[in-house]
């Protein structure tokens, strides 16, 4: 992506052309989803632990209880929906990759990090500087290859180091929406509407106040 | 020393000494610095983010979950010890300290990412003050004869996770790197105005 192409320390901001600062700003959103991600995750992790303890120990008695409160059900809904959009853009992510390594792959995608056969090394080379070089002809790749600027083809390792990690966010992206779908947003989108206006009524409380 | 090492494994302790013979050549701000760089590493790390091979924070995102269910197990018994707590106040003493611990392991998490070994010694400390609380907790229910050992069982092996992956290679090629590319940085800033 063209952002993490800039150097932020030798432009200065102001002299940036307006679409590159939209860019920028496009990315600075990905990372504050990712925060508010891992933090929403991390909070849904001590809220289950919370309502495990209090069923074993407790009888469900503090869970009961939580249950009937509008603030919590708000909060958790609210804590589902931003864990869903952070592994929304993982999984996004992922399906983009998949997408190009099947236009290019003459394997199955479960061979991909066994082994990668020399002629789709060759194809995936020529995805990546397309990627790099939008609108070029295969002329120009061609001739960059023979000036030395990309090799012939890309060697498999950082392939499939990028394939792993990318296996890895969907596995974790796959377990938000199971959990989602046992009891968050996804098994009771019912409470979205609820958790709008619970968020609405306490801005204008706010607002009154 | 030693007994550091034992606690947190000899890889970490190394890692952790390692990074604090860094901040101290950071620290000083002369051309010490450049004894640990080389202008080819500097120039390595000058490319644009995109052109860097991209690392594997997993080990770093495992250690979260982690902390937090050894920190959350501890202070669930603890909690429930305590009588006459409303079912308000005892929510509200789970989760404040909870939403506190996430954001105290983020910022650790991003000090870490950013090759700082300040990092380093939050995950220690976190993890050594977890395994005293854990242990005293133990040695309570065992004395007390009062309340489930189960919490503190998983909170041991939650505790016990977080040593093996913090001696893991993957973390220390993690951290490594982070730090390697802190380093080239500042010494090629450094590089550049002594010219």
């Amino acid at each position: 992506m063209l952002c993490i192409a800039l150097d932020y320390r030798q432009i200065s901001w102001v002299n940036l052309p307006i679409h590159i600062r939209s860019n920028v700003w496009f990315c600075l959103e990905w990372v504050a989803i990712g925060y508010a991600g891992t933090l929403a995750t991390g909070l849904q992790c001590v809220n289950g632990l919370y309502r495990i303890y209090d069923l074993v120990e407790n009888g469900g008695g503090n869970v009961a209880w939580l249950d009937t409160q509008e603030w919590y059900v708000a909060t958790s809904t609210s804590l589902d929906v931003i864990s869903l959009a952070s592994a929304g853009g993982a999984l996004k992510e992922a399906v983009t990759t998949w997408r190009a390594m099947k236009s290019i792959s003459s394997l199955k995608a479960t061979e991909w990090l066994k082994s990668y056969p020399r002629q789709d090394r060759a194809r995936l080379t020529e995805l990546i500087i397309r990627a790099q070089n939008p609108g070029i002809s295969n002329k120009e790749i061609k001739a960059l290859i023979r000036a030395g600027l990309y090799p012939k083809r890309f060697p498999t390792g950082p392939v499939q180091v990028e394939l792993t990690r990318q296996l890895g966010q969907v596995v974790t992206s796959a377990a938000a929406l199971a959990g989602s779908a046992v009891s968050g947003v996804i098994a009771a989108p019912s409470n979205l509407p609820q958790t709008g206006k619970y968020i609405i009524g306490t801005i204008q409380s706010l607002a009154v106040f | 020393m030693k007994f550091l090492s034992f606690l947190t494994g000899r890889v970490f302790q190394d890692l952790l000494q390692h990074g604090k013979e860094i901040e101290e050549a950071i620290g000083q701000r002369d051309t010490r610095l450049l004894n640990y760089s080389t202008p080819e590493l500097e120039r390595y790390f000058s490319r644009p983010l995109s052109e860097l091979p991209r690392q594997n924070p997993y080990p770093v995102a495992v250690l979260l979950p982690l902390f937090l269910v050894a920190f959350a197990l501890n202070l669930l018994p603890f909690l429930s010890a305590l009588q006459g707590l409303s079912p308000l106040h005892h929510a509200l003493s789970f989760f404040v300290p909870s939403l506190t611990m996430t954001g105290a392991l983020i910022v650790i998490s991003v000090l870490l990412a950013r090759g700082k070994t300040s990092g380093l010694l939050g995950f220690r400390a976190l993890f050594i003050i977890l395994l005293i609380t854990t242990l005293v907790h133990v040695l309570h229910i065992l004395l007390s004869h009062n309340g489930g050992l189960w919490p503190l069982v998983i909170a041991s092996f939650a505790l016990l996770f977080c040593r093996v992956v913090m001696n893991s290679s993957g973390f220390v090629l993690f951290t490594l790197y982070c730090r390697t590319q802190r380093l080239a940085r500042l010494a090629r800033e450094m590089r550049l105005k002594s010219r």
